[in-house]
């Protein structure tokens, strides 16, 4: 399978933060999450991909050409939505229309006011009087407006009503028949990337604790309750987080290889998040 | 490039309605008080003030990874702000030199060479002024920029101040013309300087 995204040991080292030899593949035709706590460096990375900082070491691929090289060729066929709107106050619809349709080759006018219809943006308002919503809405509908193959979101319905973040994952989902088309969101509202994604990617201080395809990271683990005396005999290789109480011992385990009689429930991204990076030492 | 300034004219509209109250004001001024160089002073430092509010849009919207993330270079970002300067300077040049052949044909205050040769020469300085401003805005933004700039106008004035009063005497009114002709090439030279340099520090910035 072609990859439309490759990380290949990306370091990028701050003072007090580093990213350390982050790798991310992400197959044509799929939509990757990239989940994290604030300050994991997901933004780091997206930054990086899109040469907004510069790396200290390794490489990266987009559509599998060089992403330093080819810059400017590659982002043609980018849309990028931020965690906020990057509009001056002052622009409307309208005006946005006139500033892409001069920026981008492919911009496609009909495309863009079929979205304003579908999010039912103003044309002519200012974007100062939109909601946050209209704003990722406005943003939204730029990205997908210019026949971009890869669409790249770093926290893009984060602070957005239930409501709006399900009408937009709905728009990702569309947009990811095309089998041409790839999507890499990054978000710490675990469960709309449960909703979407294929391939979960979890980056903690600045590195990559796994990369995998969703439903097998829900086949793959489960969460295990049971008594402390219990938990003393399960063999602790199939243990990756735990969290003891009162009453018990919580723990994500690889319940594929689990032998016995046990209860275990099926885990959520958000648990396997959880006891990843917050599961006491087994 | 045409869509980044064609951006910023977006942004500066507001400002459009409140620049043409200002020319009638200061037009009015001109022919009251027989005196042009308010005129020409004004234009030429809204045509510095322009650009730098659109840079301080842009720093509170975040604009430039949005440009950066599209098929935009830094660099083009960088020219973009240059041309904009130089498309509203040009305005300002035509604008105020019209009016200015109109208000010394009521006022007489001077030949009207001699009036558009005061709006040419007042455009020149806008653009050098531009010149050295934008490669400091470039590297500390605006914020600081501002306080930084302010040293580098403020000195050179005081030196000027200072030679006046030990008894330095500005050279006679030809060898300022004389100058004043070779300005057009002096201030491309500037320009080009500061372009480089700009891109340069541009190219180092991190979003």
């Amino acid at each position: 399978m072609e990859n439309v995204l490759e990380l290949k040991n990306v370091s990028k080292s701050y003072d007090g933060f580093a990213l350390r030899d982050v790798n991310i593949t992400l197959p044509k035709g799929c939509i990757m999450g990239f989940i994290g706590e604030n300050g994991a460096g997901k933004s780091t990375t997206i930054k990086l991909i899109l040469n907004l900082i510069h790396r200290d070491s390794g490489e990266i691929n987009v559509f599998g050409m060089d992403g330093l090289t080819n810059n400017i060729q590659i982002k043609e066929d980018i849309g990028v939505v931020f965690d906020e709107s990057n509009f001056p106050d002052t622009m409307s619809a309208a005006d946005v229309n006139v500033v892409m349709r001069n920026i981008y080759k492919k911009w496609d006018q009909a495309v863009f006011s079929s979205y304003l219809t579908r999010f039912s943006l103003p044309l002519k308002k200012s974007v100062k009087e939109y909601s946050r919503g209209m704003k990722m809405k406005l943003s939204i509908a730029v990205a997908l407006s210019h026949h971009a193959r890869l669409l790249i979101l770093d926290e893009a319905t984060s602070g957005l009503d239930p409501i709006v973040r399900d009408e937009i994952l709905d728009v990702f989902l569309e947009f990811i028949q095309d089998e041409e088309h790839s999507v890499f969101i990054s978000s710490h509202i675990t469960s709309d990337l449960e909703k979407a994604a294929d391939y979960i990617t979890l980056i903690h201080k600045g590195q990559i604790l796994f990369s995998e395809a969703k439903d097998e990271l829900l086949n793959e683990y489960g969460i295990l309750k049971c008594s402390a005396a219990e938990y003393e005999a399960i063999d602790k290789e199939l243990i990756i987080g735990c969290r003891k109480n009162a009453f018990g011992v919580e723990a994500l385990i690889k319940k594929k290889s689990l032998r016995g009689n046990y209860t275990v429930d099926s885990a959520s991204i958000e648990d396997i998040m959880l006891f990843r990076i917050r599961g006491e030492a087994k | 490039m045409k869509g980044l300034i064609i951006k910023d004219m977006f942004a500066l509209r507001k400002q459009g309605k409140m620049m043409l109250m200002l020319a009638v004001f200061y037009i009015a001024f001109s022919i009251f008080t027989k005196n042009i160089s308010m005129l020409g002073t004004m234009t030429a430092l809204l045509c510095v003030m322009l650009p730098i509010t659109t840079l301080s849009y842009d720093e509170y919207c975040k604009w430039d990874r949005y440009a950066l993330a599209m098929p935009t270079s830094g660099r083009t970002i960088v020219l973009s702000k240059y041309i904009l300067g130089g498309m509203l300077t040009l305005t300002g040049f035509l604008v105020v030199a019209a009016a200015s052949i109109a208000i010394v044909a009521i006022t007489g205050e001077m030949p009207v060479g001699e009036a558009i040769f005061i709006c040419f020469v007042v455009s020149i300085i806008s653009l050098a002024i531009q010149s050295i401003i934008f490669p400091i805005i470039f590297k500390f933004g605006v914020e600081k920029g501002r306080f930084i700039m302010l040293p580098v106008f403020v000195v050179p004035a005081g030196i000027l101040y200072l030679l006046s009063k030990l008894g330095f005497t500005l050279p006679d009114a030809r060898t300022l013309k004389f100058l004043a002709y070779l300005s057009p090439a002096a201030v491309l030279l500037i320009m080009s300087v500061s372009i480089v340099l700009s891109i340069n520090i541009y190219r180092k910035k991190e979003f």
